[in-house]
């Protein structure tokens, strides 16, 4: 006996008023509730596809699904964090360091050499209008036809915390000493690249497991 | 009391559950949740019941740690998730089964102390 699809659409939608509102989640309980419902219908020729859902869903317990959802959530910060960690340990490679030294020499450059205030201002425009299209690209991740929990563990703090930080820096940039503007670059250049490539990391991994879940609705 | 009622997973069958689950899958290719938990009950006769709520944090648990990976695939008429292990995952399966050996073997002779 298989389930017909509107079935399987209507144990999505259970999921989901049980709180499981992530889609890398449902898959796989909605595959074993389904799995068991088809075994529990052939068992028992008169049991309707509800009751055979609700005595299978008491199977989960008292806690029904939340028990699962709370300890994937624990085991996917955990491997973000692992990812952030193992990501900052390869950036200590020639392309990227010289990249970031680019980057840095390129904003000290500006900074101190330019003495027009328009440029400066042209500079500081640019750079916020960057972080704000980085930013959107970011939280576009959670923008998704389907909600996917493995997205949501996404390094935006890194950027945001270099944005602010070296907005503060340009602000009060003649009052700075020129050490702690270097110290505080190349830091925030740190975050800012590893940041990005968890970024594609993760999302490269998401549409190639979940590629149903980024068309467009 | 239904509290009371509630159907639990062995406490021993859950320590060995990552050694349960890797065994499993070194030897078949790839399984999904559900197929796990129906072979651990037909191997055992129905002694052993994996509830959900023991399996997918261990199988989550296992993919964190490297050594199982998940994809999904287009059945019929639903999407389902597969496990299969990694490079790391097959070195630790006869790493995990020589050490529950050693724990069953030791367990043995602590229970069979009238010989000594």
């Amino acid at each position: 006996m298989q389930l017909t699809k509107e079935q399987i659409e209507q144990l999505f939608e259970f999921t989901r008023k049980k709180y499981v509102r992530w889609y890398d989640l449902q898959i796989e309980i909605v595959d074993h509730l389904a799995s068991r419902i088809e075994e529990e219908m052939e068992k028992n020729a008169g049991l309707s596809f509800e009751q055979a859902l609700e005595q299978v869903y008491k199977g989960f317990g008292i806690f029904g699904f939340s028990q699962i959802v709370r300890e994937k959530e624990a085991q996917l910060e955990k491997a973000a964090s692992r990812l952030w960690l193992k990501t900052l340990s390869e950036y200590f490679t020639v392309p990227k360091i010289a990249f970031s030294a680019f980057i840095i020499a390129l904003s000290i450059v500006l900074a101190y050499q330019i003495n027009s205030v328009y440029l400066q201002v042209f500079f500081v425009a640019a750079y916020i209008t960057g972080n704000i299209v980085l930013g959107r690209k970011l939280t576009s991740l959670n923008k998704t036809k389907k909600k996917l929990l493995m997205l949501q563990y996404h390094p935006f703090f890194g950027s945001t915390f270099v944005f602010l930080y070296q907005l503060a820096i340009f602000s009060k940039i003649d009052t700075l000493s020129p050490v702690f503007f270097c110290v505080t670059s190349v830091i925030g250049t740190m975050i800012l690249i590893v940041s990005f490539e968890v970024y594609y990391i993760l999302k490269r991994k998401a549409i190639d497991q979940y590629p149903e879940a980024f068309e467009i609705a | 009391m239904y509290i009371y009622a509630m159907k639990k997973t062995n406490p021993y069958v859950k320590g060995s559950l990552n050694t349960i689950i890797l065994k499993l899958l070194s030897d078949a290719d790839r399984m999904y949740g559900y197929e796990i938990t129906k072979k651990v009950k037909e191997i055992t006769n129905g002694e052993f019941q994996l509830t959900e709520g023991a399996l997918y944090p261990a199988l989550h648990k296992l993919e964190t740690d490297g050594l199982i990976v998940s994809s999904v695939v287009f059945t019929d008429n639903r999407p389902r998730k597969y496990y299969s292990l990694t490079k790391s995952g097959k070195k630790q399966v006869s790493l995990k089964l020589k050490e529950l050996a050693g724990f069953i073997e030791n367990m043995q002779q602590l229970l069979n102390l009238k010989t000594a």
